[in-house]
């Protein structure tokens, strides 16, 4: 599936990358792994410094990370805050997913987590976290996802 | 027939054009070249079996070390036109359908041009389609064979349509630029201002118009490029004398006094012959060699921008090698903000080495300006680097 990176997940990819980072940067480059990223969460991105920002200008140039639209994110919010489901302060994330059917978040935030997995808010595939190279196995496209490699 | 070594392509002979693939028996005794094309929705309409896309495919063959057109066809679905040569034998065209099967060949065929021409194939295509059993005497040298049944007549005109749309998507007169703009010089003489690949032309072109009313109808476009690439703000020509032929110098306005085109920054002489070109020719169609060379990565992006909006406004069609990202990030954002082309208007050909092999990825854009379906490998080079660049 596409990923979607919270901020707080940035700092694992400042120089020195972290081996975290690195397991979803391997699928990233090796795997055609693809990152979506848009709205209030690129902006936080590009705000949590420069090597972040680097990293997304070269994976969407590689074809390897995918922005979408800033309007639809923001409306897409306005639904999702709507449903008055969302226990975390990142209800962007939750419809970035909902709109690009990315379902792998790399997060620490734990209602994050919760909002993420609530098939009420995010239907099928259910989504899954991403929180260190254990859960490499997580890293995988569907046939939903907007950013699979050509075969 | 095309010209391999048309200025400024210089391709060489048959054995520098065809690919070698090493070791003995790895000489190639053909070549193909092809194009892809987005059929008309006309053609669908009137038979899904015809496909949305139309291939055409030239093959050539090595004739004393100089390439031979040998066949060529066009294919859109369960549609075929094509022309083959069997050795010793006199050439055939083929016109396919799905109801069955049409062949002419014929010692008169031998005598008529090999390449691809509108007005040959609907010749053809009007002969082939007779409903007499037999041709006029006048075609007797050319033979009729049916196999399956004869088009009807939706096919005929999905046919007629398929030959029009190819036709009208290769027609066009082309401009082709060198990777190098020729030098500046502080004082011109008008000679000759016939289109040159390096753009040789262009200072005498200024100069004949300048003033008039093809002057006035380019400056605000011209001038409006130079000012949002950061390149000039204005371009005069001073004049040496009082006759039309008196040599002249081109002056550029940046800030404050003009100064000659030799003493400005090196990008506006690489980039003024390109841009009005493009302005101001009666081509249609560009093939621009790193246009971005000596150009500063504003100037490169409002590149971008700029023949973006010349495929919207003058209908030009534009054949890119680039080494910008610059420029393609500009497109890709322009697409994005819907301020000139649509996402279908743009291809990205990736030409990938694989063995002694290149191929060529077609990658399309999406409505927010993302790349499609990039193959591993696209850009891997500079993916390398930013893991190189983490890694600290």
């Amino acid at each position: 599936m596409c990923l979607i990176l919270d901020t707080n997940s940035a700092h694992h990819f400042a120089s020195p990358i972290s081996q975290d980072g690195l397991k979803v940067l391997d699928w990233v480059e090796q795997k055609g792994g693809c990152i979506i990223y848009g709205g209030q969460n690129a902006d936080e991105l590009f705000n949590a410094g420069t090597d972040m920002k680097r990293l997304l200008v070269t994976l969407t140039r590689a074809g390897r990370a995918k922005r979408m639209p800033d309007q639809q994110v923001k409306l897409e919010t306005s639904i999702v805050l709507a449903t008055g489901l969302c226990r975390s302060d990142d209800p962007h994330i939750i419809a970035l997913a909902r709109i690009s059917n990315a379902r792998v978040l790399y997060s620490h935030d734990t209602d994050l987590h919760e909002d993420f997995k609530n098939l009420n808010l995010l239907p099928s595939p259910k989504g899954t976290i991403y929180q260190n190279q254990t859960h490499a196995r997580l890293l995988t496209h569907t046939s939903l996802c907007i950013g699979r490699p050509k075969a | 027939m095309p010209d391999f070594n048309a200025e400024p392509f210089r391709m060489g002979a048959f054995e520098q054009i065809a690919n070698y693939r090493g070791g003995r028996g790895g000489r190639a005794e053909v070549f193909q070249i092809g194009v892809r094309l987005a059929n008309s929705g006309r053609i669908f309409e009137k038979d899904a079996s015809a496909g949305n896309t139309c291939y055409f495919l030239r093959t050539f063959a090595n004739k004393d070390s100089q390439p031979e057109l040998t066949e060529w066809s066009i294919e859109s679905g369960e549609y075929r036109i094509g022309r083959s040569v069997q050795a010793g034998s006199n050439p055939t065209f083929e016109f396919k359908t799905p109801s069955g099967v049409i062949k002419l060949t014929g010692r008169r065929l031998r005598k008529i041009a090999a390449d691809f021409d509108f007005g040959l194939i609907n010749w053809l295509l009007d002969l082939a389609l007779r409903e007499e059993p037999e041709l006029p005497i006048r075609e007797d040298a050319i033979q009729r064979e049916i196999q399956g049944i004869k088009p009807n007549e939706q096919e005929r005109e999905v046919l007629h349509l398929i030959v029009r749309g190819l036709f009208g998507s290769l027609s066009g007169s082309v401009y082709a630029s060198s990777p190098i703009r020729s030098q500046p010089h502080r004082t011109y003489e008008l000679f000759k201002d016939t289109p040159h690949p390096e753009g040789q032309h262009i200072p005498m072109i200024l100069s004949k118009i300048y003033g008039h009313q093809e002057w006035v109808i380019m400056k605000d476009s011209l001038e409006g490029f130079g000012r949002a690439s950061g390149l000039f703000d204005k371009v005069q020509i001073k004049r040496l004398g009082h006759q039309a032929s008196s040599p002249f110098q081109i002056l550029i306005k940046i800030k404050g006094p003009p100064f000659n085109l030799v003493d400005v920054g090196y990008g506006v002489s690489q980039a003024l012959p390109l841009v009005v070109e493009m302005l101001q020719s009666q081509k249609t169609v560009f093939l621009l060699q790193q246009p971005e060379v000596h150009l500063h990565p504003k100037a490169q992006a409002e590149l971008g921008s700029f023949v973006a909006s010349l495929v919207k406004t003058h209908k030009h069609r534009f054949l890119i090698e680039t080494h910008s990202d610059y420029l393609i990030d500009r497109v890709r954002m322009d697409i994005r903000d819907k301020k000139s082309l649509s996402p279908g208007d743009v291809t990205i050909l990736f030409f990938q080495r694989v063995g002694t092999d290149v191929e060529i990825h077609p990658l399309r854009l999406d409505e927010n300006g993302n790349i499609q379906s990039a193959p591993i490998g696209y850009r891997q080079f500079f993916l390398k680097e930013e893991r190189r660049y983490l890694r600290g």
